[in-house]
């Protein structure tokens, strides 16, 4: 049985709950208050994940603490159609995983330094964060032009865009204005269409497309 | 003419979405309904100001994400409110809509009152995808040395490429270049003329910068 060790405001938890949702995966969720709780300090919590963050994933005897393995590991071990992790997209795959980082880095630190939760200078994390905005913004539209809805060249998503997505769809709440990037509107439109998909805090449903 | 402005291209209304544009400091929610009327209207609902551009559009009509007030297309009329709904809502209670048209894939609008749109040359015309500059509107025309076509738009070869670059200014600090070409473009033109429009902005930013 799968465990995710979840904390609700987590955009890195977020991913792993859209994909389990979208997977229609069963899994126990163990809710990890981190704040006001610190529960992500005690010993108990230590001893899964040293390094004290959610989220955590068990299953089958193995635990995974960093969010990019986890969306790996759940479309590698749980998705029979292949369609979330394709063989034949794994290097653009693997370089938009690492996007997803980058994003998580700058937009989302930049989120908690506006929330307070953390103590980061503001201003290099929203200005990295545009800059990484306006590629994928290029990325898109020549994708859009190209007849492709996602951020892999295939008709069907991938991790790739389940990874991307809360940071791009929080970018509002790190003080960078959306309007600028058009075409990552459009394309959140289309994530939040995927079946299955299920908002959270901040992110809210799109109507249904035609 | 002066008061015309291109505000997004054609393409960016997608069916069942909801553009998120500015022009001149004023925010304004874009979308195109199924019947294909473009709808231009100030981006705050009647209710509490909630940006409209995050609202739902189902076809017919906009609905906002908060409280559900929805307003129709074309009138921009209030056509139901949660709170009251044994009630028509009052025939006054209807958002400020903007003058607007789609003319060589760009959809054109006017925050004042309307005027004859006679200027721009004729022809066949394709946009190019847009290029956002962290620049004011005047800094970016300067910088595009052109045959002025009216206040904010010029005619510019670049190479073999006949041009027509329009200076959207977004508010005092940032601006939008959208730029049309003859004919219809393949790929390999949009990708290089997108590439020299983006290396343009580099200058422009850098400069820019104190």
């Amino acid at each position: 049985m799968i465990t995710l060790y979840d904390y609700d405001a987590s955009a890195d938890c977020y991913k792993a709950r859209l994909l389990l949702a979208i997977l229609k995966l069963e899994y126990n969720l163990v809710p990890v208050d981190i704040h006001p709780g610190d529960d992500h300090r005690q010993p108990g919590f230590l001893e899964l994940n040293p390094l004290g963050e959610v989220p955590v994933l068990t299953d089958d005897g193995v635990t995974l603490t960093e969010v990019t393995s986890i969306l790996v590991w759940l479309a590698a071990r749980h998705d029979a159609s292949g369609q979330w992790l394709p063989k034949d997209g794994l290097a653009a795959v693997t370089q938009w995983l690492a996007i997803s980082a980058r994003l998580a880095a700058s937009i989302g630190a930049a989120r908690m330094a506006l929330a307070k939760t953390e103590d980061f200078n503001l201003a290099p994390l929203q200005t990295e964060g545009r800059r990484l905005l306006r590629v994928v913004d290029e990325h898109l539209w020549f994708a859009e032009r190209n007849g492709a809805d996602w951020l892999l060249p295939s008709a069907h998503p991938s991790i790739a865009d389940i990874a991307c997505f809360p940071d791009l769809a929080l970018c509002e709440e790190a003080g960078i204005p959306l309007l600028e990037f058009p075409a990552i509107r459009r394309w959140l439109d289309r994530v939040k269409r995927i079946p299955g998909f299920t908002p959270t805090a901040g992110i809210f449903p799109a109507a249904p497309g035609i | 003419m002066t008061n015309w402005h291109p505000i997004a291209s054609s393409t960016d209304l997608a069916l069942r979405h909801v553009y998120h544009a500015k022009l001149l400091g004023q925010e304004l929610a874009a979308w195109r309904a199924d019947d294909g009327h473009v709808n231009i209207w100030q981006n705050r609902c009647l209710h509490r100001g909630v940006r409209l551009s995050i609202g739902l559009n189902d076809g017919t009509e906009l609905k906002c994400q908060y409280h559900g007030w929805r307003y129709a297309n074309r009138t921009a009329g209030c056509t139901y409110i949660p709170a009251h709904p044994e009630n028509a809502p009052a025939r006054r209670v209807t958002n400020r809509r903007f003058a607007n048209f789609e003319r060589h894939g760009l959809v054109w609008a006017s925050l004042g009152a309307d005027e004859d749109f006679a200027d721009l040359p004729e022809g066949d015309w394709s946009p190019l995808r847009a290029i956002p500059v962290t620049a004011p509107a005047q800094m970016v025309l300067d910088q595009l040395a052109g045959e002025k076509l009216w206040s904010h738009a010029l005619r510019l070869d670049i190479q073999d490429d006949r041009l027509i670059v329009i200076v959207q200014p977004l508010d005092e600090q940032t601006s939008v270049i959208r730029a049309l070409r003859d004919g219809t473009p393949d790929d390999a033109a949009v990708r290089r003329l997108n590439r020299i429009l983006t290396s343009i902005r580099v200058r422009i930013e850098d400069g820019a910068t104190p």
